[in-house]
C-alpha cells in the first residue's frame, strides 16, 4: 500500500502570506537552477544565506578524524551550494524570532520542523534566533513554508542583510524600563525586512532595542544600531523617543556603539533607520569584508560626520506612509496575562521548588505577576519539551513567550498564584533547571560542534563549566552567583565572550610538535549598561585547565575582594597582570606522554592535532625561535592591554600602548620569518618588508576559513608608524595585535604541516 | 514526487550509562567508527546532546541516517532516523532504516567497552513516521502506514512480524507503532539487503 503524496506547498497555500509563499517558491526554483548549474555557486550561496540556510562544519567534504583528514564521499561531489560547500552536506537553518517573541503555535511548528528536518533539538542563539542543525538543503523550502504558515520568516536571517532585530525580553513588564519597546522592535523588523535600501550592504547589520540604559538585557551598545527608550517633556506632554547609538559590535575587533542622537522622536525611528541603511549601503566597505561592518565606517568618518550624512540623507527621502502607520498600535495597551489565575494555588508535590524560585522568577512591575525563566542547558530544548512548554504557555499566559539573549525561554505575566502549578508542569517536562542568569547559566556558541569557524569546543567547555559549577551549587552562592561566564569557539564572539565577567574564546597553540586546544581568557567585560564594557585578553589557557582557571579566579575574588566590590571591580583594581601571575602555574601544558588528555578537546575523542609530525628529530618539547618570538609578542600585547585598561594612563601612555601593540605585531611577524631565517632582523621596517614579501605576497599568511585577514592590522599599524589618534584607536590596536598574533600562531601551524608534508610524513590538520 | 522516506526505528536496550555520563562512553566509540570507516554509510560527525534531559544523547550522524542514544520516550534505546531520500517506496525506507539500526546495534553490542552490558531487545521495535504531512498521527495515518511498516519489516528479513499496534502517544508527536517480532537478529543475515 502506498502513502499519499500531498505537498506542504498545496496544503498550506491558504495559510501562508502570499509574499512569503512567492519568495519560497522563488528560492525553491533557484535551488533547481543551481542543481542544473544555471546559477553560479557563489551567487547561490548568498541566495540561501538570505533564506537563513547556513553552512555547517565539514561541508567542504573533509573531516579530520584525529589522525588524518578524510574525504567525505557525498553522493553528488560535483554539486555545490556555495564555493567549496557540498550540496549534500548538512547545514544549519537559522530562524528569525524578532525580539524573541513567539506564540505557542509557532513553538509547536518549530518543534515539528526540528523533528522532521533536524535532530529534534531547538537551539536558541545569543541573538534570540532559533537554529536547527544537520538540515538537508532539500528540506528547506518545505520547512520555510511551514514556518511561514505560522508567521515566521527565515528571510535575511543570514547573509549581508538586517539580521534578527533583538529586544529586551522583559519589555513591558520590567520594573526599570522607560516604556515597552516591543511594538517598536516589531515595526522595525517588518519595515526593513526585504526593504530595497537594505539589500546592498557589505556585511550583516544587527539592530537591538532596550527599554532602559542601565540593564544588560538589550545589549544595545554592542550592536550596529541600537535604540534605548527615552521620553522628554514637550509642550507639557510626555513624548516618546529613543536614544540612538550606532557602530557597536563584537567580533574580532569590538567597538562600543557611539551616540548618534540623544533623543529621537518615535515617529522618526523608521525613517532614520532607513537613512542610516542608505548611508551604510552607499559608503560602507564592500570589497574587504573585514572592514565592512558599519562600525568601521563610523570609526573612519567619525560620529559627527556620520550624523551629518544621516541627517542629509533623511532630508532627501520621499515620505513613506509606513513610517507612521504603526504608531497607533504601539500606544495601544497590550494584555498578555490571563484574566484570572488558572489554578487555586493549592499545595503541590514537586521537589526543588524553593531553589528554583530563588533564581528563575522575576517580580514584574505589574502587581501580582511574575515572569519565569526556563533555563536551557547550552540553549537546547527537545521537540517534546517544546510542545509541553507550548501547553504551559497556553495554560498560564495569553499565548506568548520569548527567547532571551542568554539562550533561555522567558514566560511573562504569570499569576503568582499559578506558579506552583506551573512549576509542577515544568518539572514534569524536565524544564526546571535553576540558576537562570547566574554563574551556572553559561552562554556558549556552537563552536567546533557545528560551526565552520570554530577553533575550540565552546559547547564542550560550556557544558563542563556548567556541570562543575552546578555541582557546587554556586548559583545560590550570594557572593559568586552574579558572575557570568561566556564562551566562544573563535574570536568572532558569537558566545559574547567580550561581555562576560569571565570570557573565553577558542584558540590553538603548538606544544612541541602537537597542537593543543586553548582558550583566550578575557576579564573585565560587563553586561551592565547594555553591554557597554568589553573585556580584554589576559592570555591563553589550556582548554582542559579552563575549569581550574575559573575556580582559581573565584577563589581569588572571594579572598581578595574589598567591601561590596563586584568581580569586575576586583579585576580592574587588582589588574590583569597580577591576576595572570596568580594563574601562571595553570598555563603550562604537560607533555603528551605525561597527559594526553590535554591534546583532546572537551567532549571529543579525537586528538586535537596530532599526526606523525614531530616523530624523529622533531620529537620532544623543543621550543623553537618562532615560539619564543610569539610568546614575546603575546607578552607585549598583554602589557599594552593592561595599560589601556588603566584609567590613569595618560595621553603619552595611550601613545605607548599603540606603539607597544604595533611592536607586538612586529615580534610575531619576526617569529614567522625565523622559521626560514633564524637570524631575521628585529628592525620594524625590515621585518615588515620581509613579512610582506614572504607571507603576504605569497598569501602564506592567509587562513582559508577564518574569514578575517589579520595581516591588514599589521599593515595599517605599520603605515601609521605605530601611532594612534586616541584611546579608542589604541584599544582597537591592542585587540588587533592579539588577533594578528593568533593568526601568526595559525600560520606557524600550517608551516609546520607543510614542512612535515615535504618530509613525507602524515600530518594533522 | 519523491517517495515517503522519513522514518524512525528505535531498538530498546537496557541502560548502560556510567556515572560519568553518555559522552565518556559513546563519543570515543562513534569517533573511532568514523575514523576506521566501520559502517558502510557515509559517516559525518558525532553530536553531543547529553546535557539535554530525555533527549537524543550522543548522536552519530551519517548522510543516510542519524543514530541517537535516545531517551525521548522515557526509555533508553537506539533511534535511527532516516535523513535523506532513497530509492524505493515507504516499505523500502522502513527496511533500510531498520537494517541501519541493526548494524549499529550489533556493533555497539560487540564493542569491548560495552561487552556484556548493552543488549538490545530482539522482540520489540518502535517505528515512527517522521512526516506529519504524509503520515499524520491519526487513525488514517495508521491505516496507511501500518501495512508499509509490516512490509518493510519483512523486507528487512524479520522472520515473523506479530502484532503491530499504534502507540497511544501525544497527538502532536510522530505517528508511532510498536511491532512485536520474532527472529530478529542483529547479525549479518539481516544486514544483507
Amino acid at each position: 500500500m502506498s502513502i499519499d503524496q500531498p505537498r506542504w506547498k498545496d496544503v498550506l497555500a491558504d495559510r501562508m502570506p502570499p509574499a512569503m509563499a512567492e519568495e519560497i517558491d522563488l528560492y525553491e526554483g533557484q535551488m533547481e537552477l543551481r542543481k542544473q548549474r544555471k546559477i553560479e555557486d557563489k551567487v547561490f550561496a548568498e541566495i540561501r544565506l538570505r533564506r537563513g540556510a547556513y553552512g555547517q562544519r565539514y561541508d567542504n567534504g573533509k573531516r579530520y578524524d584525529g589522525t588524518k583528514t578524510q574525504e567525505i564521499p557525498f553522493p553528488r561531489r560535483s554539486l555545490t551550494k556555495g564555493p567549496d560547500t557540498e550540496w549534500d552536506a548538512p547545514g544549519m537553518q537559522r530562524i528569525k524570532i524578532p525580539y524573541g517573541w513567539m506564540t505557542a503555535e509557532q513553538l509547536e511548528t518549530l518543534a515539528d520542523c526540528a523533528e522532521e528536518y533536524s535532530n529534534g533539538i531547538l537551539h536558541i542563539t545569543t541573538r534570540q534566533d532559533i537554529q536547527l542543525h544537520f538540515v538537508d538543503i532539500e528540506d528547506t523550502p518545505d520547512m520555510h513554508r511551514r514556518l511561514a504558515a505560522v508567521g515566521i520568516t527565515t528571510r535575511e536571517a543570514c547573509g549581508n542583510s538586517v539580521r534578527n532585530v533583538t529586544g529586551c525580553p522583559k519589555a513591558g513588564i520590567c520594573r526599570d524600563e522607560v516604556f515597552d519597546i516591543s511594538p517598536y522592535a516589531k515595526a522595525e523588523t517588518w519595515f526593513l525586512l526585504g526593504h530595497r535600501d537594505v539589500q546592498d550592504f557589505g556585511r550583516k547589520f544587527k539592530i537591538a532595542y532596550s527599554g532602559c540604559g542601565t540593564e544588560a538585557c538589550g545589549r544595545v551598545m554592542m550592536h550596529d544600531l541600537g535604540f534605548i527608550a527615552a521620553v522628554r517633556e514637550e509642550g507639557g506632554k510626555e513624548e516618546r523617543g529613543f536614544k540612538v547609538v550606532v557602530g557597536g559590535g563584537l567580533g574580532p575587533v569590538p567597538h562600543v556603539a557611539k551616540l548618534l542622537y540623544e533623543f529621537m522622536p518615535e515617529d522618526e525611528m523608521l525613517p532614520v533607520s532607513q537613512a542610516i541603511s542608505r548611508v551604510y549601503a552607499r559608503l560602507g566597505e564592500k570589497r574587504n569584508r573585514n572592514k565592512a561592518r558599519i562600525k568601521f565606517l563610523v570609526a573612519k568618518l567619525g560620529i559627527d560626520e556620520f550624523r551629518r550624512l544621516v541627517d542629509e540623507e533623511r532630508q532627501t527621502m520621499e515620505p513613506d506612509p509606513r513610517w507612521k502607520d504603526w504608531l497607533e498600535e504601539a500606544h495601544r495597551p497590550t494584555r498578555e496575562a490571563l484574566d484570572s489565575p488558572a489554578t487555586d494555588g493549592s499545595a503541590f508535590d514537586a521537589p526543588g521548588f524553593e531553589e528554583w524560585a530563588r533564581t528563575n522568577l522575576y517580580d514584574q512591575r505589574q502587581e501580582g505577576f511574575v515572569s519565569v525563566t526556563i533555563n536551557l542547558p547550552l540553549g537546547d530544548i527537545t521537540s517534546r519539551q517544546s510542545r509541553k512548554l507550548a501547553d504551559i504557555v497556553r495554560q498560564y499566559t495569553s499565548d506568548a513567550l520569548r527567547t532571551t539573549v542568554d539562550q533561555n525561554f522567558f514566560l511573562r505575566s504569570v499569576h503568582k498564584q499559578d506558579v506552583p502549578a506551573l512549576y509542577k508542569e515544568l518539572h514534569e517536562a524536565k524544564l526546571v533547571l535553576s540558576g537562570a542568569g547566574t554563574i551556572t547559566d553559561v552562554t556558549s556558541c556552537p563552536g567546533t560542534d557545528t560551526c565552520k569557524l570554530g577553533i575550540a569546543s565552546s559547547r564542550g567547555l560550556g557544558a563542563e563549566l556548567r556541570e562543575q559549577l552546578e555541582a557546587r551549587e554556586l548559583q545560590f552562592d550570594p557572593l559568586l552567583k552574579d558572575i557570568n561566564i561566556k564562551v566562544s569557539g573563535c574570536p568572532n564572539s558569537c558566545g559574547l565572550h567580550h561581555i562576560g565577567d569571565i570570557g573565553f574564546y577558542g584558540s590553538s597553540r603548538n606544544v612541541g610538535s602537537y597542537k593543543v586546544p586553548h582558550f583566550l581568557l578575557m576579564l573585565g567585560g560587563a553586561r551592565d549598561d547594555n553591554a557597554g564594557n568589553y573585556g580584554l585578553a589576559v592570555g591563553a589557557v589550556p582548554s582542559k585547565r579552563a575549569p581550574e582557571v575559573v575556580d582559581r579566579l573565584l577563589d581569588l575574588y572571594r579572598d581578595e575582594r574589598e567591601d561590596e566590590e563586584t568581580f569586575r571591580a576586583w579585576v580592574m583594581r587588582v589588574g590583569k597582570k597580577v591576576i595572570k601571575e596568580k594563574l601562571k602555574d595553570l598555563l603550562p601544558v604537560p607533555g603528551y606522554e605525561e597527559d594526553p588528555s590535554f591534546y583532546v578537546d572537551w567532549h571529543d575523542a579525537r586528538e586535537y592535532s596530532i599526526g606523525d609530525i614531530g616523530v624523529g628529530e622533531c620529537a620532544g618539547e623543543v621550543v623553537t625561535l618562532t615560539q619564543f618570538s610569539l610568546a614575546t609578542a603575546e607578552s607585549m600585547a598583554f602589557d599594552a592591554s593592561v595599560a589601556i585598561d588603566d584609567p590613569g594612563t595618560d595621553e603619552e601612555g595611550v601613545r605607548e600602548v599603540g606603539r607597544g601593540a604595533y611592536l607586538a605585531m612586529v615580534a610575531a611577524a619576526q617569529g614567522l620569518l625565523k622559521v626560514r631565517n633564524p637570524d631575521a632582523s628585529q628592525e620594524p621596517d625590515v621585518v615588515f618588508r620581509q613579512f610582506r614579501e614572504e607571507f603576504l605576497d605569497t598569501k602564506l599568511f592567509f587562513e582559508r576559513f577564518i574569514g578575517a585577514n589579520e595581516s591588514q592590522y599589521f599593515v595599517n599599524a605599520h603605515e601609521a608608524g605605530g601611532a594612534v589618534r586616541d584611546r579608542d584607536e589604541a584599544r582597537r590596536r591592542v585587540e588587533e595585535a592579539q588577533l594578528f598574533i593568533e593568526a601568526a600562531h595559525a600560520c606557524y601551524s600550517r608551516l609546520l604541516q607543510a614542512q612535515a608534508a615535504e618530509a613525507g610524513v602524515a600530518i594533522a590538520t | 514526487m519523491e517517495d515517503f522516506y522519513k522514518v524512525c526505528v528505535k531498538l530498546y536496550a537496557s541502560e548502560v550509562t556510567p556515572p560519568s555520563g553518555d559522552a565518556d562512553l559513546f563519543v570515543p566509540i562513534f569517533h573511532e567508527w568514523i575514523r576506521d570507516g566501520d559502517l558502510d554509510l557515509i559517516s559525518l560527525d558525532v553530536a553531543d546532546y547529553a546535557h539535554v534531559p530525555d533527549g537524543p544523547g550522543i548522536m552519530l550522524i551519517t548522510h543516510e541516517t542519524a543514530f541517537a542514544l535516545d531517551r525521548s520516550d522515557g526509555r533508553f534505546g537506539l533511534l535511527a532516523q532516516r535523513r535523506t531520500p532513497l530509492d524505493g517506496d515507504g516499505a523500502a525506507a522502513v527496511a533500510s532504516t531498520l537494517r541501519d539500526a541493526l548494524k549499529v546495534a550489533a556493533r555497539l553490542e560487540a564493542d569491548f567497552r560495552l561487552a556484556d552490558r548493552l543488549r538490545f531487545d530482539r522482540s520489540e521495535i518502535r517505528i515512527e513516521a517522521n512526516d506529519r504531512l504524509r503520515a499524520p498521527n491519526s487513525d488514517a495515518g495508521f491505516r496507511a502506514f501500518g501495512p508499509v511498516v509490516r512490509e518493510g519489516l519483512q523486507r528487512a528479513g524479520v522472520e515473523r512480524v506479530g502484532s503491530l499496534r499504534r502507540i497511544e502517544n501525544e497527538p502532536r508527536d510522530r505517528l508511532a507503532l510498536e511491532a512485536r517480532v520474532a527472529g530478529l537478529s542483529l547479525v549479518s543475515e539481516v544486514v544483507a539487503p
